[in-house]
């Protein structure tokens, strides 16, 4: 998207605000069912427990998400019974990976969301603009305002899709995974009888360990090349402070750039108080 | 001298993910685990692996600069 267009055809507060809302609320219901299906915690207490994690997501903590996910899965599990992997628990599995890849990447996701969403009602609440309304060059300038927001909007659209369509790849690389593990108790048996038949080790074992930690690591060195420079001179600089700190200590010590008193914060002088008379 | 960097850097995550799997074998031989074994060497293992992936991750912020200094 370009920027200086994003400038010039900025959406209105209120927009955004109503977009926000509608987005916060939906992802709270959708929090509410996946933590509460088939409970039966009060619905006031269910409302608590989801302001209060949606609370802290939205000051930028995740773990409670992470947390919350794992309680009810441990008492969804004990009481649906683990050694059976029908529908309603195949769903709710799904939406609780769902959630937490969505808190995971909550800021970029909220941001993307709500200037989509905002965009969307601002363009489908206003009326087009008509020719001849006004004076000619204001009624041009108005139609092509108009046509380079619904362009914006198609952009973002876009995006939207990609950044859906990760989620969704997301979530299903990760049950591919999860349903390779032993958890009925059929596989128990399959996965200790081939581990003893591989020469007594653990399957998947260690070369499936280590091929999770190379997957990890190309991927956190892919998203490393693509710094920016000011980034890359940033990053250079504070590990080169960081490595000679010592000696840059040193000489600027010896230089009398600094006092050899050791770097402790004071405390602040208290404020001079009126001299009473 | 840059790519030098990122290639001992490589070299260094290879090294470690080898010290990895020495430890893993220990620990998920079913017959005689050796815990203590294992987690002085990912313990080593985990030390080279920052190491490497510092270099690595220097020498990738080097190129760029002078990537865009060029």
């Amino acid at each position: 998207m370009n920027d200086t267009t994003a400038k010039r055809l900025p959406v209105p507060l209120h927009y955004l605000l109503m977009a926000d809302v509608l987005h916060m609320s939906l992802v709270a219901i959708v929090l509410c069912l996946v933590l509460f299906t088939g409970t039966e915690v009060p619905f006031t207490l269910q409302l608590v427990i989801t302001a209060l994690v949606m609370v802290v997501m939205l000051r930028g903590g995740s773990w409670l998400v992470l947390g919350a996910m794992q309680v009810s899965m441990y008492f969804y599990e004990s009481r649906a019974g683990s050694a059976r992997l029908d529908l309603p628990i195949i769903v709710n599995a799904v939406l609780c990976l769902a959630m937490i890849a969505y808190a995971a990447g909550f800021r970029s996701i909220r941001s993307l969301l709500r200037e989509w969403i905002g965009r969307l009602l601002y363009l489908l609440m206003i009326d087009p603009p008509k020719p001849g309304e006004q004076n000619v060059l204001a009624s041009l300038d108005a139609r092509r305002d108009h046509i380079e927001s619904w362009t914006m909007l198609r952009e973002q659209s876009l995006m939207v899709i990609i950044r859906a369509a990760r989620l969704l790849a997301i979530v299903l690389a990760a049950s591919i995974v999860f349903l390779q593990l032993p958890i009925t108790r059929p596989a128990i048996t399959a996965w200790w009888q081939r581990s003893v038949a591989d020469g007594n080790q653990l399957w998947p074992g260690p070369t499936g360990f280590i091929l999770a930690i190379v997957c990890l690591l190309v991927i956190s060195i892919g998203s490393w090349r693509r710094l920016s420079e000011l980034q890359a001179r940033l990053y250079l600089k504070s590990d080169y402070v960081r490595e000679h700190f010592r000696e840059l200590r040193s000489v600027l010590v010896r230089g009398g750039y600094l006092s050899e008193r050791p770097m402790v914060m004071q405390p602040a002088k208290p404020a001079k108080t009126v001299r009473e008379k | 001298m840059l790519w030098f960097r990122e290639i001992a850097g490589w070299l260094l995550v290879v090294g470690a993910l080898y010290i990895l799997r020495t430890a893993f074998i220990l620990v998920t031989n079913l017959e005689t685990p050796r815990v203590i074994e294992a987690a002085v060497l990912v313990v080593a293992g985990l030390g080279v692996l920052k190491g490497g992936l510092a270099l690595v991750r220097i020498a990738t912020a080097a190129r760029i600069v002078k990537q865009a200094s060029n």
